[in-house]
């Protein structure tokens, strides 16, 4: 029986559905969408017409002065994989492919992370078959750093070693989904990544089978199928060691719901005190203290846990472990003002965690299908779980 | 046997309007229609969706939320200071639009094709592409802001 809440909603609605127009007539707004639609006089349509012209005139004009003194950036050949890659092996081929490297349209620039101190641009490139263009550039600062930008319709990820002074982040790749423009409906998985300067082969993985290798260094770009199981990225020396592992769900980065449906025994009440026996706890105490080693250790022990990361602005990775009614929240990364906001499916009780700590953080359980959001400042939510949108980006 | 833009755009424009009027309010909702379809049939995955009717809801629910968010809170304000019978020539109070501006797009979403269509989350979650556990996540916060809201 609907409660008094659930009547004003519903009376609420009715009364704003109800106040619908029609539509516009189909004639007019397949032809323009909502621009409107004026008789074009002699007069307007001449002076239109001069616009135009003019407007032409200074694009032209711009275009050739942006392309004199911009244009052509160094193709240089950092961007390794260009035309000629190999087709993927069988195996590969049902979860995702190798994009080559072409050179860039120019008609993106690179976007200088703050407080990077830009030296010069080394190198340009476009992923193909997407709008991703690649950039690396050489920052001036006393280490020598060197950055990896990718920019593209939604994404725009950067990273510089050196400055973040560590090889958890230097050596991941850039791992995000791919939208449709009209639906947000994920289109795929990319994973770009500026191996190890020893790289001699980088491995593709599905599950825990090699199923791809080529002899590859430099920048290396895949997409896989955003229905594709776990994907295991190694590269690989000369001596057959491996310099560096990368792990991730392109199921989960593509369907963010996909890891909110974590269940767990219980309902958000209280933030309290972890137990030291708490799994979470022992993994951290025995090594995991990063979050991709976190999570395999986690899975090796069948643990009921879900570790996630959002590689943009901001940035967090985050698993969670339920175990004997508490779930813990494990921060690895996070910036002030960043929050997970634990909630019941059904109702209405929420639990805040901030994140810009790294203690782990206990939430009492007590019913059923609890769910995780990671929030910025209380605004709409910014990761299902992995969406690295920034908050311009953001539905807010 | 597939229908052409113009039949699809008559068939279905009705409902995405009531629906758009849930999410940003009647003044600006057959603008978002329309943009929609634009967006819709310029996309080149249109011509090979199977499932018409709910990539179209998405893409409305897309282009509302690459509108502004405060659009029905703005819509609020300027009824409440222009006479209401002079602009508009339907009925709705500012309080309504008010109390959904305090929703997400995604939760205004959750709600009206809860409460206006009496679908159950499982289907809502089909029309969206999400899945149920994310509308029920979303009608929850939808119910928990408007009793806030109610309540004040």
């Amino acid at each position: 029986m609907p409660d008094r809440l659930d009547q004003e909603i519903r009376s609420m609605v009715v009364e704003l559905v109800e106040s619908s127009p029609a539509p516009h007539p189909a004639h007019s707004a397949l032809r323009a969408g909502s621009l409107p639609v004026r008789p074009l006089t002699m007069r307007s349509g001449l002076s239109r017409a001069f616009a135009a012209a003019v407007v032409v005139l200074l694009v032209g004009l711009a275009g050739a002065w942006i392309g004199r003194s911009v244009i052509p950036l160094d193709t240089a050949s950092d961007v390794s994989i260009v035309e000629g890659a190999p087709a993927p092996e069988p195996g590969f081929e049902p979860f995702g492919k190798q994009m080559r490297l072409l050179p860039s349209t120019g008609e993106v620039q690179p976007e200088i992370a703050p407080g990077t101190v830009a030296g010069e641009v080394t190198a340009v490139g476009r992923i193909q078959d997407t709008d991703l263009e690649v950039f690396i550039w050489k920052t001036t600062d006393p280490e020598n750093g060197t950055c990896l930008q990718v920019i593209g319709f939604r994404a725009k990820h950067t990273t510089c070693e050196g400055v973040f002074d560590s090889d958890l982040i230097v050596r991941s790749p850039f791992v995000f989904a791919r939208f449709d423009e009209t639906t947000s409906d994920p289109i795929d998985v990319v994973a770009v990544w500026r191996v190890p300067d020893n790289t001699s082969i980088v491995q593709v993985g599905v599950g825990d089978t090699v199923l791809w290798q080529r002899p590859n260094s430099g920048v290396v770009a895949f997409a896989f199928d955003a229905d594709a199981p776990r994907v295991i990225l190694n590269a690989v020396d000369t001596d057959s060691e491996s310099v560096g592992t990368s792990f991730f769900s392109p199921v989960q980065v593509a369907n963010p719901e996909v890891v909110d449906d974590i269940t767990l025994q219980g309902s958000p009440q209280d933030l309290v005190e972890l137990d030291d026996n708490h799994p979470a706890l022992r993994l951290l105490a025995e090594g995991a203290t990063d979050y991709k080693t976190f999570a395999e250790t986690a899975s090796e022990r069948d643990l009921e846990a879900v570790c996630t990361a959002g590689g943009g602005w901001p940035a967090y990775q985050l698993c969670l472990v339920a175990h004997d009614g508490v779930l813990a929240v494990v921060p690895f990364d996070g910036l002030p003002g960043l929050t997970a906001r634990i909630s019941e499916s059904n109702l209405t009780q929420d639990v805040v965690v901030p994140l810009n700590r790294t203690e782990p953080v206990g939430v009492l359980n007590t019913r059923p299908n609890t769910s995780v959001d990671i929030e910025y400042f209380g605004e709409e939510t910014v990761g299902g779980m992995s969406a690295p949108w920034s908050p311009s980006q953001n539905d807010s | 046997m597939r229908l052409s833009d113009a039949e699809v755009y008559e068939k279905y424009a009705g409902e995405l309007v009531r629906f758009a009027t849930g999410l940003v309010g009647p003044s600006d909702a057959p603008d978002v229609i329309a943009d929609a379809f634009v967006r819709v049939l310029r996309s080149g995955s249109w011509p090979d969706v199977d499932e018409q009717r709910a990539y179209l809801y998405r893409a409305v629910l897309n282009e509302v939320k690459m509108r502004h968010r405060s659009t029905m809170r703005r819509r609020a304000r300027e009824m409440r200071a222009a006479e209401p019978e002079a602009v508009y020539d339907v009925e709705i109070r500012p309080e309504v639009l008010e109390a959904m501006s305090v929703l997400s797009a995604q939760q205004r979403a959750a709600v009206v094709l809860s409460y206006w269509e009496d679908l159950a989350p499982v289907e809502i979650g089909e029309r969206l592409g999400v899945s149920e556990g994310s509308v029920r996540r979303h009608l929850a916060r939808g119910r928990a802001k408007l009793r806030e809201v109610f309540d004040a």
